[in-house]
């Protein structure tokens, strides 16, 4: 049930802002003309201490002759979804960059700059997505661009940092504790880290591209699960519930249990992983090869439920595609209560190793208020003391039908990230045993439904990682427009912040506490004889 | 005594240069059965440098050549510090075991010089941190093990003086410690520390080169075994070809305590690492050092 009383804040602020709002559901949609949004957002973000997720452009030309920028911000007490919508030129949009005022908007400004050609003031522009050599008029997003258009490469490498004060220690992108190609340039004096630079996003897959132009709303989950290889299953739910949403559909409980419970093994598998990586980086083996053991059980009963150890594939827009039956849930529950006796033997011996325990504490401390300034997501939020977790705040599926803590921390450093998912994964156990417990009857698949137009769902997914939000604006049989951003996104730029006037040595421990989730990439910078040299990609090839 | 000498350390030079790769592969096998793995063979380190010896030399840096003449000249001094320890296990004679610890020094010199010899900041980085570790630990070590060597006669264990008992096993904890730091094993492997600074010290050799460095480091493994084993057998049983026989027995025994030990500890780091060990070196060599001054005023 809506708070009235919060709802009413913000159609009182469109009203003033000279815009409107409308309510649908648990989200309040407000439009207002561009030259308010800077002062919308300041309120929206820190006078009602919202949290920002992501700004979206679409390309609405061929519906109304306009660009459109939608913000969306989560009243996390409110249990509301809030997107500030503003409509922009159709032939050269501009809007007022919010970053001013909220600082979490930068990578999704410049994002929606380089993809649909949306330009920003009030701020410095950069190129965020593209690589340097991408024809500077052609924005992949908009309706005119075929997906499958590739412009001729030019084979450039980019110039990155050089510094005469500092030293340069490049961190990827290739790199033994980076697991997927990124790039971080730390300056160093001695072994303290002075300042990061960092570069991503070297291989844009453009599956936003491709599922408004050449899927259907089904085929769209199955593209969302490919987008990670760990929390696949969080993208295909967010995205199901954001069309489920959008579209009004009264998808089967059952189904959304089943969900649940596979979002809640997905993050059991996800914190158990990356606990391990973090003991391997830290130097202690013993503790990865221990933890890595007992997350094959998590794969096993992955597959029991779902017929996949990953990548599961079973979540369709109206339900889910295998039920669970009670053989299932007795191996699941028995299964459970090893896991869990295993990994509370073993985390208590492993986070009192010595040096485990002095390396991660006091060590990349991520203060609470650039933890909100930044609106970080998930695990590294909860262990700077920001209490907010889209399971309780934003329920959706079957969370509403079963109690858990939100383990929070205060210290911000990489101990109390490690200590929020070694709690998170014990009460991930307890929510998968009240599901199972509660499982209600019925089918697991809605079949007879229409997907209207012009409809638009916001849903946020709350993955091991923090906060997936997936924005999906319906259009004929496929999504018009699809917007997905990970937690990750939301969670990289703190690195800076932890990273700074901290040791070198524990810097891959530092990236590691957020679980970055990066993309892959096809350039490198290679220092030689104390050089950067420029590394081309018919090069590397030879 | 000279005919002896020769028919058995002859043999045993070979041996020398063959038991840390055989070691080593028990090591990877203990260390599996630690973290429930099955692990590779116990002859896998074999087969490693093997492959590593025969595969095409990828030549990435100016210096290689002086990698090599460095590597070299380390497993070279290795080897004749190996030598020397022998003859110190047989006779007792402390001057063997003071030419022993000083190929040893350069054995170790060479080794850590050599990645500070090539242009790449992760070997550099790496190369630092085995320098900073290195001053404190082969002090502390070169100093024990001599001061281990003249006290280890057997008439220590024969005296009643309690104090002496006390003084020669602060030393022997002493030399302990430092050998096993200079096993560069976790958590004191902070200069090759392959997630931190892609291994650092290894980070641009390859092939034959890299296999000279590996051989390099598990015959440092060895000889630091051996330079504490040495003295503390010729305490218990006293200097004579079965002493040497009762040291090669216990070395699997060092060897694979010094890889357990490794197995169930964390990373240090390089600014933590070296000024802990200082100061548990100052302490122990302090005190041990009053003990006997106590003993001789008293």
């Amino acid at each position: 049930m809506l708070n009235l009383e919060e709802t009413t804040k913000y159609i009182e602020l469109a009203s003033k802002s000279g815009g409107q709002a409308k309510i649908e559901g648990d989200t309040v949609f407000i439009t207002i003309p561009p030259d308010r949004l800077v002062d919308v957002a300041d309120t929206i973000f820190n006078k009602y201490n919202t949290s920002f997720r992501v700004c979206a452009g679409v390309d609405e030309r061929p519906l109304n002759g306009h660009f459109s920028l939608v913000h969306l911000f989560t009243d996390d007490k409110a249990g509301l979804y809030v997107a500030v919508k503003t409509y922009l030129s159709g032939e050269s949009p501009v809007a007022p960059s919010i970053t001013s005022v909220v600082p979490a908007a930068d990578w999704c400004e410049m994002e929606a700059r380089d993809l649909l050609g949306i330009e920003f003031t009030g701020r410095e522009t950069y190129r965020l997505v593209l690589p340097p050599w991408w024809p500077s008029n052609l924005y992949p997003l908009r309706k005119e661009t075929p997906y499958n258009y590739r412009p001729e490469p030019r084979l450039e490498s980019e110039k990155l940092g050089y510094s005469r004060e500092y030293g340069v220690i490049p961190l990827g992108p290739y790199h033994p504790a980076l697991h997927e190609p990124e790039y971080f340039e730390l300056y160093v004096e001695g072994e303290r880290v002075v300042d990061v630079k960092y570069r991503g996003f070297h291989v844009h897959r453009g599956v936003e591209k491709l599922a408004e132009s050449r899927m259907s709303y089904q085929q769209v989950n199955f593209l969302a699960e490919r987008i990670c290889g760990i929390c696949g299953f969080v993208h295909s739910t967010c995205y199901a519930l954001a069309v489920e949403k959008a579209a009004k559909l009264d998808v089967p409980e059952r189904a959304q249990f089943i969900r649940s419970i596979v979002l809640e093994v997905e993050r059991i598998h996800s914190h158990l992983l990356l606990l391990g990586v973090a003991f391997h980086l830290l130097g202690y083996d013993a503790g990865f090869m221990h933890i890595w053991r007992i997350r094959e059980r998590v794969m096993q009963l992955a597959e029991l439920l779902t017929g996949s150890r990953k990548t599961y594939g079973i979540n369709l827009v109206g339900g889910v595609r295998r039920d669970v039956n009670e053989e299932k849930k007795q191996k699941t529950l028995e299964a459970l209560r090893e896991l869990g006796r295993e990994f509370k033997n073993f985390i208590e011996v492993a986070i009192s190793v010595p040096q485990v325990k002095k390396r991660l504490t006091g060590s990349g401390v991520l203060p609470r208020e650039e933890a909100v300034k930044l609106s970080v997501e998930g695990p590294v939020a909860r262990a700077s003391g920001v209490n907010k977790d889209a399971r309780r705040d934003l329920p959706y599926a079957a969370y509403k039908y079963v109690s858990f803590k939100v383990p929070v921390y205060t210290e911000g450093d990489n101990l109390a990230r490690v200590l929020v998912r070694v709690d998170e994964v014990f009460e991930s156990i307890s929510i998968i045993e009240q599901l199972l417990d509660k499982l209600p009857g019925g089918s697991i698949l809605l079949t007879d439904f229409e997907i209207p137009e012009g409809r638009v769902g916001v849903q946020v997914v709350e993955a091991p990682r923090g906060g997936d939000i997936h924005y999906v604006v319906t259009g004929k049989g496929a999504p018009y427009r699809w917007r997905v951003r990970a937690p990750t996104y939301a969670n990289i730029p703190a690195l800076r912040v932890m990273l700074r006037d901290q040791p070198l040595a524990d810097a891959p421990i530092t990236i590691a506490s957020i679980d970055p989730c990066f993309s892959c990439t096809d350039r490198v910078v290679v220092v030689r004889d104390g050089r950067i040299e420029e590394i081309k990609l018919t090069q590397l090839v030879k | 005594m000279e005919q002896l000498l020769v028919y058995t350390l002859t043999p045993l030079i070979v041996l020398y240069a063959i038991i840390p790769v055989i070691l080593d592969g028990v090591e990877r096998k203990l260390k599996a059965a630690l973290q429930s793995r099955i692990g590779p063979p116990v002859t896998q380190t074999i087969y490693d440098l093997l492959k590593l010896v025969l595969v095409k030399e990828i030549k990435t840096q100016p210096t290689i050549l002086y990698v090599y003449l460095s590597l070299t000249s380390s497993i070279v001094t290795g080897l004749a510090s190996l030598y020397y320890i022998t003859l110190y296990a047989l006779r007792g004679d402390q001057v063997d075991m003071f030419y022993a610890l000083a190929l040893f020094a350069i054995t170790t010199s060479t080794h850590t010089v050599t990645p500070l010899i090539v242009p790449n900041p992760y070997s550099f980085i790496g190369g630092i941190r085995e320098v900073v570790l290195g001053v404190v630990n082969e002090a502390a070590l070169i100093t024990s093990i001599s001061l281990y060597t003249i006290m280890a006669q057997r008439s220590v264990l024969k005296s009643t003086q309690w104090v002496t008992i006390i003084a020669v096993a602060l030393v022997a904890l002493t030399a302990f410690i430092a050998s096993y730091v200079a096993s560069s094993r976790v958590p004191f492997d902070i200069a090759e520390a392959e997630p931190e600074v892609a291994s650092g010290i290894f980070v641009e050799f390859s092939g034959s080169v890299l296999a000279l460095n590996i051989y390099s480091l598990l015959l440092r493994r060895l000889i630091v075994k051996l330079l504490v084993l040495a003295p503390t057998v010729g305490l218990l049983y006293g200097f004579s070809l079965t002493g040497l026989l009762v040291v090669l027995l216990l070395l699997p025994a060092t060897w694979v305590t010094y890889a357990t030990v490794a197995v169930i500890l964390g990373r240090s780091r390089v600014d933590v690492a070296p000024l802990t060990l200082a100061k548990i070196y100052i302490a122990l060599i302090l005190i041990s050092i009053t003990v006997l001054l106590v003993q001789a005023y008293a």
